[in-house]
């Protein structure tokens, strides 16, 4: 699953990585439909982006893993923003790590959360 | 491989090559114009800041008009800046400006208001595109060749002062003028009102020294033509007269005179002066230009006076003679005649005791308690200090058990700010009351005059207040109106117990009053001027935060997309096509580098960590980026208001910066704490030192950002030593809370 509030990467991420072998169940553009879709569809992985308008990924982040435990070391957070700006959060969040948008695709994602079968 | 895949594979390369191409003319004609757009604002905010910093240093109007002229002709260029004040008789007298041709404006000219520019006179902006359409404007067409005009209100103290325009000769002036200028406006409008209130405390000091001065005289018993000339003296000292003489009238006789040094004192004149019909209406006098009157010019004659102003000496009630003061250069200056009004009082107080001292001995403390006031005025103290030195020497002064100074509240209640005596400190500053608790202080509300409650009208006090002071044993009460800028603000109170309080008790508390009132006003101008520095700031910031929030959502995101569609497209070209894929792997790094571009720019601008995560997190980057080891000490997690936050980012950055670059520093300390609510920051370094602490672009712009937020930062940079920066920010609002009154 992924959650951005740009609706064009989201097209092309989704693409990306169905194209890579991973099957993207949904997309979500805020916290509440986030939460809502997890709750529906159980995502192995959910992809967050940092910067979602008014909200914060580094919020949706905490509040996934709260409500679903499995998702634990199971989100990946993203950005088009450099991975420096935020190291600090980024290493207080229960987020198994972080990935700069361009570099997005199906292997980056499960060297992060160190699954294969996702 | 066929061509029937090859064909649509090939036009949707080509498609998404143009788009890549177009993208990245597209970033870059956005990021033109964001840089520009950034670089306008910072200009334009610096420019704002600049005059801020000049107006809160105390700096004198005309050095605020000559800097907000330059800053608006950096910014706009005009052909023609002036800046003029509305006089009373409606019409503008020309004070600064630049570009007008043939020396047509010169600093103290006064022209008549064109109708076209009349609604400047009732706080409007006045546009015109084009001159040439109106009439009374053929002059300014005819000889300056101007085309477009823009000019804006400058208020005072919330009236309409005068107005500052700016004009071009190449026709209208850009949209963006009227906005530009009314920034400024609100600076310059507060330039003139500091200044004012600073001359008014100064002559005020300039007074009361020299009325004092004449009053020791008096009060050491010297012979009474020694005490004339001192009065003649003071005279001509603070009101910068050429000439000041005292005539009586009894035997007609100049007897005594200061900056005429062969004026025939003691000289029985011929005939009375003709101004005598003048003071018997008891009225000032005054006459411009002497040559006009060549009767009333006979007195003065050999003293090279050519305009005057006098007034009536009176001795107890009767007409004893005349005080003059003399310019040998033209008219005396506006409002001479009634400053001098004040010295024919002493003057007459002084000749009426060659007998008896006490009245002047008492007006020799009485001065000498307005003196410290006043001075505690002119040295900015708080309304809160200046109400209590108010209320002590009002005790000391006029005898009275108790007195205290109160606020008036928009509710109806009254706030004791300040009690001194006995029965008074029973209700602790800060004590709130309803007004018609106590008679006295609700007729001062009502009628903003002072009000007396003594002997049967002081036993019809029933308030709640009022009541008790009576079973306490008060016998009389005054309250005096506290009025600032023609508001009412509050009331100073006075009673006593035993005897009702002497019948000039009102008229001597209001000198007091004045002083209070004075004070007020000077605290509410610094509070607006520091409200405007900090909007400036955060006007800055906000403007930064949405470019980098744009540059974000706008072109960082569709380089992204654009980026891992075009890696799409690549891993879709068959084998067969190396170069194909090869020429897509170079665009898709060309677009890697301008994201990284992109990034760095973004970063410059506004640190998005910060709206994220707060200082701390923030910091933590900046340390990790910094060319020198940083030791970071952050022992808060508290969140600040975001322009502390910022300007707390911004100290640290630019430290950091002068130890890499400047002091040539191998190790730097960090510390950030909380403390009573106020973030401290401090940034320490062991390089070079010898840094200049007010100097240097990048100090001054952290000063300015610092104080405009009402925080301090000290900086030391002994040669050898190390520099240290030390900040201290205040997180809650800092306005005074005095300052809040009925008017608001």
């Amino acid at each position: 699953m992924i959650v951005d509030d740009n609706e064009r990467f989201l097209a092309v991420a989704r693409d990306r990585l169905m194209r890579d072998g991973l099957d993207v169940v949904g997309t979500a553009t805020s916290q509440k439909e986030a939460l809502q879709l997890a709750e529906e569809l159980h995502p192995d992985v959910v992809l967050v982006d940092i910067s979602l308008g008014a909200e914060s990924g580094f919020e949706v982040t905490r509040r996934l893993v709260a409500d679903f435990p499995d998702l634990e070391a199971r989100v990946v957070l993203i950005s088009t923003r450099d991975q420096d700006d935020f190291a600090d959060l980024i290493a207080a969040s229960p987020a198994a790590g972080f990935l700069p948008k361009n570099l997005l695709s199906a292997r980056a994602v499960r060297d992060l959360v160190g699954v294969a079968d996702c | 491989m066929t061509n029937a895949w090859v064909a649509p594979a090939l036009r949707r390369l080509g498609g998404l090559l143009a788009g890549a191409v177009l993208a990245v003319a597209w970033f870059a004609a956005r990021a033109r114009r964001d840089e520009h757009e950034t670089a306008r604002l910072s200009q334009e905010q610096a420019g704002q800041r600049r005059v801020a910093t000049l107006v809160a240093g105390g700096a004198r109007p005309r050095e605020v008009f000559a800097a907000v002229s330059d800053e608006i002709a950096r910014l706009l260029a005009p052909d023609l800046t002036t800046l003029v004040r509305f006089e009373a008789d409606g019409s503008a007298g020309f004070l600064a400006g630049g570009g007008w041709r043939g020396g047509e404006m010169r600093v103290g000219r006064s022209i008549p208001v064109p109708p076209s520019l009349a609604p400047l006179r009732d706080g409007a902006v006045v546009r015109i595109d084009d001159l040439r359409r109106h009439p009374d404007m053929a002059e300014t067409v005819e000889k300056q060749g101007l085309l477009g005009v823009v000019a804006c209100p400058v208020f005072v103290e919330g009236r309409v002062w005068g107005a500052f325009g700016v004009g071009s000769r190449a026709g209208a002036l850009p949209a963006s003028t009227e906005r530009r200028l009314v920034d400024f406006m609100e600076l310059i409008g507060a330039a003139i009102a500091n200044a004012e209130s600073r001359a008014q405390v100064g002559r005020l000091l300039d007074e009361q020294a020299a009325l004092r001065r004449v009053a020791t005289v008096v009060a050491r018993g010297a012979p009474a033509q020694e005490v004339f000339a001192a009065a003649a003296d003071e005279v001509a000292a603070v009101l910068r007269a050429d000439v000041a003489c005292l005539i009586r009238a009894d035997v007609p006789t100049m007897v005594a005179a200061s900056g005429w040094d062969d004026a025939p004192i003691g000289v029985v004149l011929d005939r009375y002066p003709q101004l005598r019909t003048a003071f018997e209406l008891g009225e000032p006098y005054r006459t411009d230009d002497l040559s006009l009157v060549p009767h009333e010019a006979e007195v003065l004659a050999g003293s090279g006076v050519r305009g005057l102003v006098a007034t009536p000496v009176t001795v107890e009630g009767r007409f004893w003679g005349v005080l003059v003061a003399g310019s040998r250069s033209g008219p005396p200056p506006v409002g001479a005649e009634h400053r001098l009004v004040q010295f024919t009082e002493l003057v007459g107080t002084a000749i009426a005791n060659t007998e008896s001292r006490s009245e002047i001995l008492r007006l020799l403390a009485e001065q000498g308690a307005l003196q410290r006031v006043a001075t505690l005025v002119a040295t900015g103290a708080s309304s809160l200090e200046v109400s209590r030195a108010v209320a002590g020497e009002v005790r000391g002064l006029l005898g009275v058990a108790d007195a205290g100074v109160c606020r008036f509240e928009p509710d109806g209640t009254a706030v004791l700010l300040v009690g001194i005596g006995d029965t008074i400190a029973q209700w602790p500053p800060g004590t709130r009351f309803a007004v018609d608790d106590m008679y006295s202080v609700s007729e001062v509300w009502r009628t903003g005059s002072s009000a007396r409650f003594d002997a049967e009208r002081w036993q019809q006090d029933i308030g709640a207040v009022g009541a008790q002071l009576r079973r306490l044993g008060v016998q009389s009460v005054v309250a005096g109106p506290v009025t600032v800028e023609g508001r009412l603000w509050g009331a100073v109170i006075a009673w006593s117990s035993g005897t009702s309080l002497p019948d000039d008790t009102e008229e001597r508390m209001a000198r007091f009053t004045d002083l209070v009132a004075m004070a007020i006003g000077n605290a509410e101008n610094q509070a607006k001027l520091a409200a405007s520095r900090a909007r400036i700031v955060t006007a800055s910031d906000e403007a930064r935060r949405r470019i980098e929030r744009d540059l974000h959502d706008g072109a960082q995101q569709r380089i992204v997309s654009l980026g891992l569609e075009l890696r799409l497209a690549q891993a879709g070209v068959p084998d067969e096509l190396p170069e194909v894929r090869a020429g897509l792997a170079r665009v898709a790094d060309g677009l890697a580098d301008v994201l990284d571009e992109l990034r760095e720019t973004a970063r410059g601008i506004h640190p998005a960590m910060l709206s994220e995560g707060g200082l701390q997190p923030a910091l933590r980057t900046l340390a990790r980026r910094a060319p020198v080891p940083v030791e970071l000490d952050v022992a808060t997690d508290a969140r600040f208001p975001e322009p502390v936050e910022v300007a707390a980012y911004y100290v640290v950055s630019e430290s950091l910066t002068n130890a890499a670059k400047h002091a040539r520093a191998s190790h730097v300390a960090v510390a950030v704490s909380a403390r009573d609510g106020d973030l401290r920051l401090s940034v320490r370094d062991d390089g070079v030192g010898g840094a200049d602490p007010q100097g240097g672009s990048g100090l001054i712009g952290l000063r300015d950002r610092v104080e405009a937020l009402g925080g301090t930062i000290e900086v030391a940079s002994p040669r050898g030593g190390g520099t240290s920066v030390v900040v201290t920010l205040p997180a809650a609002d800092g306005q005074d809370r005095i300052t809040s009154s009925r008017g608001r």
